[in-house]
């Protein structure tokens, strides 16, 4: 079977552009990539790259999830407001984030694949609905995590910060998943070519659906992960997930018409955009400056990605003639 | 069968005047030489049928001619004007028309929009006009068609009319016609034909390209025998036989050694497939019984059933009847029942149906057996990979690797991993649409070998095909298909060639006139459908929320607080208008919430309190220059990148936020107060900047329905490709598009400055996704083509009446979260719904 980093399809990119910026840090800002700012760094990448996969896993159906915020707000709010400092009822508010999130997603599924309305709306509207049912469950306040899930969730095993653990174990599950199984390998060919899929005989509704319910879980995981190591999260503390995991599937190299993705590459991708953040933050400028990097970041990629390397490297080649039988 | 040049004498006279003239016109598309040196002529006064099998180069002859295709070499004349610069405008200026055998017409645009858009300056009605015009030229044909209605409900038959119509509206001096007849019931052809004879006598004159032998004696002067890019000969249709024309347009020899056939086959056994009244949307009532070891073929004209049914085997569209296979019930409800029940399928369009692009062969050839390569739902690589491997050898599919993408094998490589992929999940009955179409003879003769091995291990076997000498090659029987149903069985010795062509030139063909598209739409199903009902069921719902939030609450129903809800609306409002122009165009722009605040950003350095008229000038032309820049960085990102608008609007979307932030990184810069009163200015109760937005909203409804422009915005939305090739100038249009998304949002802008007074870096953000909100409640279509900015106004009203009515309603501000994502969703599901009824 294919390895899995290879520098000549979509998803090598973001390998070479992370490299580089790393290295380039090591020049430019050795103090960006010292062991503490790497540990205070990572956790976000973890949690962002949690959140892009799946976000890639949506993509890959052909659709786009715009409810990014809510599901983390949601998530994050149920984890600690449930338990409410009560360290006993710590692992049933996992679970009940973690389910309302699942069924969130499994609704904008129904929703995309037998209502067949567009996955712009559907994510739009139920970001909406969330985000109401997080003000009215908080009530306008938020509330601390659990002792003993933030001192987890700050710890480490092995050197190595447990959110980043999850986020490891988590891609690769899904990688297995997507990639190894009888599920994953129909789920990208469902994203593909959804009509070759149906001739094909797959039932390709299921698998849309599916996309989008397994994005909430992931979400919930994240949610839950950046409230445990935030110990105090803010009510939208969502907000700001949106750009970034759209950025990071994009960087990533998975298309946005769908099919064949690579969750490593947005999870790299993840990481990339992180320290690019850390970077940015690190050399003193503003977070407008942030802003626009990542904008400039986004168009410079897309704009990269509609540049047919193949056709442009073919035109310095001298021509060699192939024999080739016709259509 | 094949010594046709000896009788190809041309026994016309030619004293008349050519009206075209096309001279060793060669025309080549990658791989396949379309046209060999042809030569045609077509006089004034005469029809000229051409005649020819699938491939053989008709339409390609007539692209050429009608300017669309630019011939390799050649010389094309009208009469006497050598054509040197290929292009449809061109030929059209020359009087050349011609009638598509696919209707060049936008879905979403009405009968008498489309007849707008395609006619050239000097012969287009005017809007008020242009229903007048399509029922005074469509009385001829006695069909009635309503001139409002949208071409995507008009049945086929109806858009083909609408097609000769416009055509015939240009009053060419040649038109052609591509197969014009195709969906025409007895009485349109006869009226077509009573057409085309006053046409000639006018002196004018016609191609006619036609499969229907019987259609073209009739009305035809002079027919033409095309087969192969060549010409066979040209005779008069009045002296030559319609078994002389069969010969000429089959006359080819088996070029292709094709596996042998059994000699006997069993038929006493059990069958491998029955077929009991399977009915479905084209086909009805078929029945047909398989035997081990044949392979059963079927045969038709385009159009009579015979693909239908072989997808309805497939699991596509089946209304009824019973399948059984090996003896046993198979199900063919749904392609996954079907799968299960073992039947696999090769279909016809192979990137459209067949073909994952962007993946590998191996992964194309694993899909279907996928269960059977794995344990406990995991793939077992080594197992799938033997038993890939050795499928593509034994079919010799061609590829470097197995992990090369599927897109970079040739044609035939690509069918063959489409079969193998249905071979490996050892189907018990094999359907193949067109297998050899767009294949090189090497591959050709493997996948036959292919086909009569699977037949030859007892599967059943049935291969839809348009080359009568392919099914003559293959198949043991051959059905005949029209109008849906069987007409002829051919067996053993009588599947020949000329039987087949024959069996399907000379069924009886006409089409009866069926209820289809035809009947009248009851007056609610036609309220349902139009672009109003949107904008009514809005209005209720205000009614509706209005009424019960003042039973509850008295205060609500104030001029006072009318007043503020109409003012706090009108940023909304422009905002949501803009949204709306991109999303006509199939578009979106996500930045549209950013740059209002932008905007309030750049006026915020400006229209300060103790500064000078020129200084507030500046202002407003500073973020006016802001936003129109923003809107013109979209256009390029989006049409000149070629990003997605999503994408590419998400990136502005990041980029102005963080412009904002670099221009104040705290709020600052107060709005000057005498701007900000004069921006409030009420008349009565009623704020004059709502006035306006009313006022704009009407104008660009106005723009929408009748002006080119607004025409265009809708047409590029609905189908650009068609949009262009009838005249519309896309690249402009989403130009403007942008544009004015652009300017309308700063107008929106202006009017945030005024409610916040202040320069905040993160105003107006919100906007964005209430400014969807809106759009979608007006009922506009994000798939573009369709929307009306009265609607999306009413949108934009609702959402801000909800916000305003939960305060009323003393309920949690969670309360404007639900309301506006139930409304979103529900919207969405009912305007959809409403799309789907026909």
């Amino acid at each position: 079977m294919a390895p899995m980093i290879r520098f000549n399809t979509p998803f090598g990119g973001i390998w070479i552009a992370t490299l580089l910026l790393f290295l380039v840090c090591l020049v430019v800002a050795p103090g960006a990539v010292s062991r503490t700012a790497l540990i205070s760094m990572l956790p976000f990448a973890a949690i962002l790259a949690i959140t892009a996969v799946g976000q890639t896993l949506v993509v890959q159906q052909g659709g786009l999830d715009l409810s990014v915020p809510g599901m983390i707000s949601l998530a994050a709010l149920i984890v600690t407001r449930f338990p409410n400092l009560d360290d006993g009822l710590v692992i049933p508010g996992i679970l009940l984030a973690v389910l309302a999130c699942t069924v969130a997603g499994l609704i904008s599924g129904l929703c995309v694949s037998f209502l067949s309305i567009t996955p712009l709306v559907v994510t739009l509207a139920m970001n909406a609905f969330i985000l109401g049912f997080v003000r009215w469950y908080s009530g306008g306040f938020p509330t601390g995590a659990v002792q003993s899930i933030n001192q987890w969730a700050i710890g480490s095993t092995l050197g190595i910060p447990n959110t980043m653990v999850v986020a490891i174990i988590i891609i690769a599950v899904v990688t297995l998943v997507v990639k190894r199984s009888v599920i994953g390998r129909r789920f990208e060919a469902v994203g593909a070519n959804s009509f070759a899929a149906q001739a094909a005989g797959i039932p390709v509704r299921l698998y849309v659906l599916g996309s989008y319910t397994a994005a909430g879980t992931l979400y919930a995981i994240a949610g839950v992960l950046l409230a445990a190591f935030l110990k105090t999260p803010s009510i939208f503390l969502g907000e700001s997930y949106l750009l970034p995991t759209v950025a990071a599937v994009v960087l990533g190299g998975t298309a946005l018409t769908g099919g064949v993705g690579s969750v490593v590459a947005s999870a790299v991708a993840a990481l990339f955009l992180t320290q690019l953040g850390q970077i940015v933050l690190s050399i003193g400028a503003p977070t407008s400056a942030q802003l626009l990097i990542q904008a400039a970041t986004i168009a410079v990629g897309m704009g990269l990605r509609g540049i047919s390397f193949r056709a442009v490297w073919a035109r310095l080649k001298p021509p060699v003639l192939s024999k080739q039988d016709h259509t | 069968m094949n010594q046709n040049s000896e009788i190809s004498v041309d026994r016309v006279g030619t004293e008349a005047p050519v009206a075209m003239r096309m001279r060793d016109v060669v025309k080549t598309f990658p791989g396949v030489r379309a046209l060999k040196s042809v030569s045609f002529e077509a006089l004034a006064g005469e029809v000229h049928a051409l005649v020819g099998e699938n491939g053989a180069g008709k339409s390609t002859l007539m692209g050429v001619a009608s300017g669309d295709l630019v011939p390799d070499s050649g010389l094309v004349e009208y009469g006497g004007f050598a054509v040197r610069e290929f292009n449809p405008s061109v030929s059209r200026d020359h009087g050349i028309a011609i009638v598509h055998q696919h209707p060049a017409l936008v879905p979403d645009l009405t009968v008498s929009e489309n007849i707008l858009l395609a006619l050239p300056t000097d012969l287009r009605p005017t809007y008020r006009d242009a229903d007048e015009w399509v029922r005074t030229h469509l009385q001829y044909w006695q069909v009635e068609i309503d001139p409002g209605e949208r071409i995507e409900d008009i049945s086929l038959a109806n858009q083909h009319l609408i097609e000769i119509v416009k055509a015939l509206a240009l009053n060419p001096k040649v038109l052609i016609l591509d197969e014009p007849t195709e969906h025409m019931v007895a009485e349109e052809v006869q009226l077509l034909f009573d057409r085309i004879r006053k046409i000639i006598a006018e002196g004018r004159t016609v191609v006619y390209i036609s499969h229907r032998i019987h259609e073209v004696k009739a009305v035809a002067d002079r027919v033409t025998v095309l087969r192969d890019g060549e010409i066979r000969g040209t005779f008069d249709a009045e002296t030559v036989t319609e078994s002389e024309i069969v010969n000429l347009v089959v006359g080819r020899q088996l070029d292709a050694a094709f596996p042998p056939k059994p000699e006997t086959i069993d038929r006493t056994g059990t069958p491998n497939l029955e077929v009991a009244g399977l009915k479905g949307g084209a086909f009805v009532d078929v029945s047909l019984t398989a035997y081990p070891g044949e392979i059963i073929g079927l045969a038709g004209i385009e159009g009579n059933g015979q693909r239908a049914f072989l997808r309805g085997l497939a699991g596509f569209d089946v209304e009824g009847g019973h399948v059984r296979i090996g003896g046993k019930d198979a199900r063919v409800t749904s392609t996954v029942e079907a799968r299960k029940s073992g039947i696999a399928y090769i279909p016809r369009e192979r990137h459209a149906e067949a073909l994952f692009s962007g993946m590998s062969v191996f992964d194309n050839i694993g899909l279907m057996a996928l269960g059977r390569h794995a344990k406990g739902g995991l793939m077992q690589p080594k197992r799938e990979t033997e038993a890939i491997s050795s499928m593509s050898r034994a079919l010799s599919v061609k590829t470097p690797t197995l992990e090369m993408q599927v897109n970079s094998l040739s044609g035939g490589n690509q069918q063959k991993s489409v079969i193998a992929r249905c071979l490996l999940d050892e189907p018990a009955l094999l359907l193949a649409d067109e297998p050899s179409q767009g294949v090189d003879a090497g591959a050709r003769l493997e996948i036959y070998r292919i086909l009569r091995k699977a037949a030859t291990e007892g599967r059943a076997v049935i291969v839809a095909s348009s080359d009568a000498i392919e099914l003559q090659g293959l198949c043991d029987r051959v059905f005949i298909f029209s109008r849906g149903s069987i007409v002829k069985e051919l067996a053993g010795e009588e599947v020949t060639e000329r039987n087949i062509t024959q069996a399907t030139l000379t069924a009886t063909t006409e089409r009866a006139r069926t209820g289809e598209g035809r009947q009248r739409r009851t007056l609610w199903q036609r309220a349902l459908k139009s672009d109003l009902m949107p904008g009514l069921v809005l209005i209720f719902a205000m009614v509706v929320l209005g009424a019960y939030t003042n039973s509850v609450n008295e205060s609500y129903l104030t001029g006072r607080n009318f007043s503020n809800v109409l003012l706090l609306l009108t940023a909304l409002g422009f905002i949501a208008l803009g949204q709306l122009t991109v999303l006509l165009t199939a578009g979106i722009d996500l930045a549209v919430g950013p740059l209002s605040g932008l905007v309030v950003v750049v006026a915020s350095f400006f229209v300060l309190d103790d500064v000078g008229t020129g200084m507030l000038l500046i202002g407003f032309i500073l973020s006016l220059g802001a936003a129109l820049l923003t809107g013109f960085f979209n256009y390029t990102l989006i049409r000149g990148l070629l990003i997605t608008p999503v994408i590419a609007t998400l990136a502005t979307y990041m980029g102005i936020r963080g412009l904002s932030l670099l221009l104040r990184e705290v709020p600052g810069g107060l709005i000057n107060y005498d701007v900000t009163e004069w921006l409030s200015t009420r008349v009565g109760f009623m704020p004059l900047a709502f006035l306006v937005l009313v006022a704009t909203a009407l104008f660009m409804e106005f723009v929408l329905r009748r002006t080119r422009l607004g025409l265009s915005l809708r047409a590029v939305g609905s189908d650009e490709a068609n949009a262009r090739k009838i005249g519309v100038k896309t690249e402009r249009t989403f130009f403007f598009a942008y544009m004015i998304c652009a300017a309308l949002t700063w107008c929106g802008g202006i009017m945030l400055m005024a409610q916040i007074g202040v320069g905040d870096p993160t105003a107006g953000v919100t906007y964005t996704l209430m400014g969807i909100t809106a759009v979608v409640l007006g009922g506009a279509s994000l798939f573009g083509g369709r929307g009306s900015y009265v609607g999306v106004l009413l949108g934009a009203i609702l959402v801000q009446q909800i916000f305003n009515v939960t305060t009323f309603l003393r309920l949690t501000d969670a309360w404007q979260f639900w309301l506006l994502g139930i409304l979103t969703i529900g919207a969405a599901a009912f305007y959809s719904h409403l799309r789907r009824i026909r």
